[in-house]
């Protein structure tokens, strides 16, 4: 599976607190990465010694974040699942919306007992 | 043209290969990719032997086969139906034990294999195969699979479906 790319906009850098406040959001958001919660990360966090490392360290702390907000994003009632049992006819299924679990890693489904 | 899909899915500790194929369809599998050492038919007929073999199996519909004998050979399966075809496949160089549970079995007897005097690490699993079993009341579905461990006490109730039973040898 193909992810979107991570967004992060340095909204104020810090110097004398060793921080600066960052916004992340993914490149294909719903809204504005302006419009996302900012977070305050130190620079203990962040990997200077090269442009790259430090880009991968933002990233980083970034990527719980942006999937935070993914999972936190509204399901329109628009696309509320419909209530009926499920069928190998497939006239059963037209006009119906079916919510099924998206599994990209191929893994087995590991049940608890 | 005949066709098969096929696909595979992991846990860390084994695999599951998948075969759903037309009347027909010959599949051939070289020393590397034979891992499969149990396989469960969910419905279809076909033949399976090692290649140029004259002797061969007959894969069922609802049947469970032993196919440890011929794990890293070469071998050829030819469909004489449209067939569904669940293999579970070795991920290292354990030993495995597996048989379906039975319909009778509505409790799992953990205790034979753990309970001794010398303790052994062999670890678990079942794997559901088809339909809804229940387990502990916990309703399972195709691939589902878990961890059972002694001394927890597993009810069974295959409510018309099938599930497997693995052991890895430790």
């Amino acid at each position: 599976m193909i992810l979107p790319n991570i967004l992060f906009k340095v909204i104020s850098n810090d110097l004398v607190n060793k921080s600066m406040v960052v916004k992340f959001c993914r490149e294909n958001a719903p809204k504005a990465i302006d419009e996302y919660k900012a977070y305050n990360i130190s620079y203990y966090n962040l990997d200077f010694t090269s442009p790259e490392a430090l880009i991968e360290s933002i990233k980083s702390t970034g990527t719980s974040i942006v999937m935070q907000q993914f999972n936190n994003e509204p399901i329109l009632s628009e696309n509320k699942p419909s209530d009926f049992a499920q069928s190998v006819d497939l006239e059963q299924y037209v006009g119906k919306i079916v919510s099924v679990t998206l599994d990209s890693t191929g893994d087995l489904n590991k049940i608890e007992l | 043209m005949t066709t098969c899909k096929r696909y595979f899915r992991n846990c860390n500790e084994f695999g599951i290969c998948v075969n759903i194929g037309k009347k027909g369809y010959v599949l051939a599998e070289e020393p590397t990719e034979r891992k499969t050492i149990f396989q469960y038919g969910i419905y279809g007929v076909g033949k399976f032997a090692r290649i140029f073999d004259p002797n061969y199996i007959t894969f069922e519909g609802g049947k469970f086969y032993d196919v440890r004998e011929y794990e890293k050979d070469n071998v050829v399966f030819e469909a004489q139906e449209d067939f569904f075809l669940i293999g579970f496949n070795k991920l290292d160089d354990y030993n495995w034990e597996g048989r379906l549970i039975d319909k009778d079995e509505s409790k799992l007897d953990l205790r034979s294999i753990y309970d001794h005097e010398t303790p052994v690490n062999h670890r678990c699993f079942i794997v559901c195969f088809d339909g809804n079993p229940l387990v502990n009341g916990k309703k399972l579905k195709r691939y589902d699979y878990a961890e059972v461990t002694y001394p927890k006490e597993y009810n069974i109730n295959l409510n018309g479906g099938v599930l497997g039973f693995f052991i890895k040898l430790c």
